[in-house]
């Protein structure tokens, strides 16, 4: 499936309705990167909605690229007995956007 | 020839905006968008989103219905005491929170009157607070330390199980005592719980390490090995009864979308998940029904804590559709 991602800030309820999600799925990423399907005349409308701002693909890779290196350099710096503890224990793996 | 107007006694309408509440079946013109619609009832669940959580928190734990929950607990950049009530469109954070500040608790309950058991502090906590609606107050602790359990039940009868390091050890609350009952089959933590006291799922978790589809059903008396879930994860959340629950979230290695039903025999995966994957998400209905799940909050990738709020809607609810040629 072909996607188009925006980035906009969820501000809560109403963000993401039930009538929305009925129609088509809403994809959320690190950096407010939302995914939704391309060629969708409901979801183009949702952006418009949440004054979202819509991004190529790789202006979309690029924003989370920059939150999760800096997530995975924040638990690099951890000390090594705190990156065995449970809540720990996973270094922030890199996402690749479809 | 059979008409809208035949079957209806009245015309289809053209309006600006599409009509609320809507009726199966009711069509209409929006002149605004130049579109016949068609009012239908969904056959899957969702996940819409609700208020934003107070702040950014993972690791917190919660109870009641998405209409009415109470969060507490959970990590920050540091371990808090937090409770925030949830009235179905937005969170109020009460002006006190729980008397010992943790994360990776358990919680069970109402919005009114619930439960929060053992967790995190500066150690592993035995410690167990009752909530009232307005505040909390220390009651009989658990039998043994632990974090990462998982609660059901309500205020005055409700179980605990699993927990880190990973253990079957389940204990059994009466609303004053803790009694250590039989053991489930697989030790693990992390895991997903829901239904009441003399009758749970536990499912998912870690041991140690490995994400576990494991599900076992309880009977009041002893755990038993039942079908498994369709995506193994831990740190997921649930929500329901023994035989209409709901398991969602959690983290495969990665932070999970997955939103699977449970029957009270077999689970099946909902075409749509999470709107975000994440996990250690403070679930609520875990003694409520599958209709009225809460997410709230949680881990998006490790180090990108949330404050979204999803709430879940099974099928049956009316939504427009809009009519085409093709």
């Amino acid at each position: 499936m072909a996607y188009k991602y925006c980035v906009a800030e969820c501000w809560g309820k109403g963000f993401i309705t039930h009538d929305d999600a009925s129609k088509y799925q809403v994809s959320g990423f690190p950096g407010n990167v939302w995914q939704i399907p391309a060629n969708n005349q409901d979801a183009n409308l949702w952006v418009n909605k949440v004054a979202g701002s819509f991004k190529t693909k790789a202006e979309a890779q690029a924003i989370v690229d920059v939150e999760v290196t800096a997530a995975q350099a924040a638990w690099d710096a951890l000390p090594d007995e705190q990156k065995q503890q449970p809540f720990n224990r996973q270094r922030p793996t890199a996402i690749v956007l479809e | 020839m059979t008409t809208y107007k035949g079957i209806n006694g009245f015309a289809v309408q053209s309006v600006a905006t599409d009509p609320s509440p809507l009726d199966e079946g009711q069509v209409w013109y929006n002149n605004a968008s130049y579109a016949f619609k068609l009012a239908t009832l969904t056959t899957t669940g969702v996940w819409a989103s609700g208020g934003n959580y107070p702040a950014n928190t993972s690791s917190l734990a919660a109870a009641g219905i998405k209409t009415a929950a109470v969060a507490f607990g959970g990590i920050t950049t540091v371990n808090v005491g937090t409770t925030a009530s949830y009235n179905g469109t937005a969170w109020t954070a009460n002006p006190t929170g729980l008397g010992t500040a943790r994360r990776a608790l358990a919680g069970f309950g109402t919005l009114t009157a619930a439960i929060a058991a053992g967790g995190y502090s500066t150690g592993v906590e035995a410690v167990v607070e009752s909530w009232n609606g307005s505040s909390w107050s220390p009651v009989t602790s658990l039998n043994t330390s632990g974090y990462y359990a998982t609660g059901v039940g309500i205020q005055t009868a409700g179980i605990v199980f699993g927990r880190a390091p990973a253990t079957g050890a389940t204990e059994s609350w009466s609303g004053s005592a803790w009694t250590t009952v039989n053991a489930m089959v697989t030790a693990r933590t992390q895991l997903a719980g829901f239904g009441t006291q003399t009758a749970a799922i536990a499912c998912g978790g870690a041991n140690p390490g490995s994400n576990r589809t494991t599900t076992e059903s309880w009977n009041g008396t002893s755990w038993t090995t039942v079908n498994s879930l369709n995506t193994g994860r831990s740190d997921l959340s649930g929500a329901g009864t023994q035989t209409a629950g709901l398991a969602f979230g959690g983290t495969t290695g990665s932070p999970s979308v997955a939103t699977e039903l449970y029957n009270g025999s077999t689970w099946t995966s909902n075409p749509t998940g999470l709107n975000t994957g994440r996990y250690e998400i403070g679930g609520s209905s875990a003694a409520g029904t599958q209709a009225l799940a809460l997410a709230t909050a949680g881990n998006v990738n490790p180090g990108n804590i949330s404050n979204a709020t999803e709430e879940w809607t099974g099928p049956g609810v009316a939504t427009t559709k809009t009519i085409t040629t093709s």
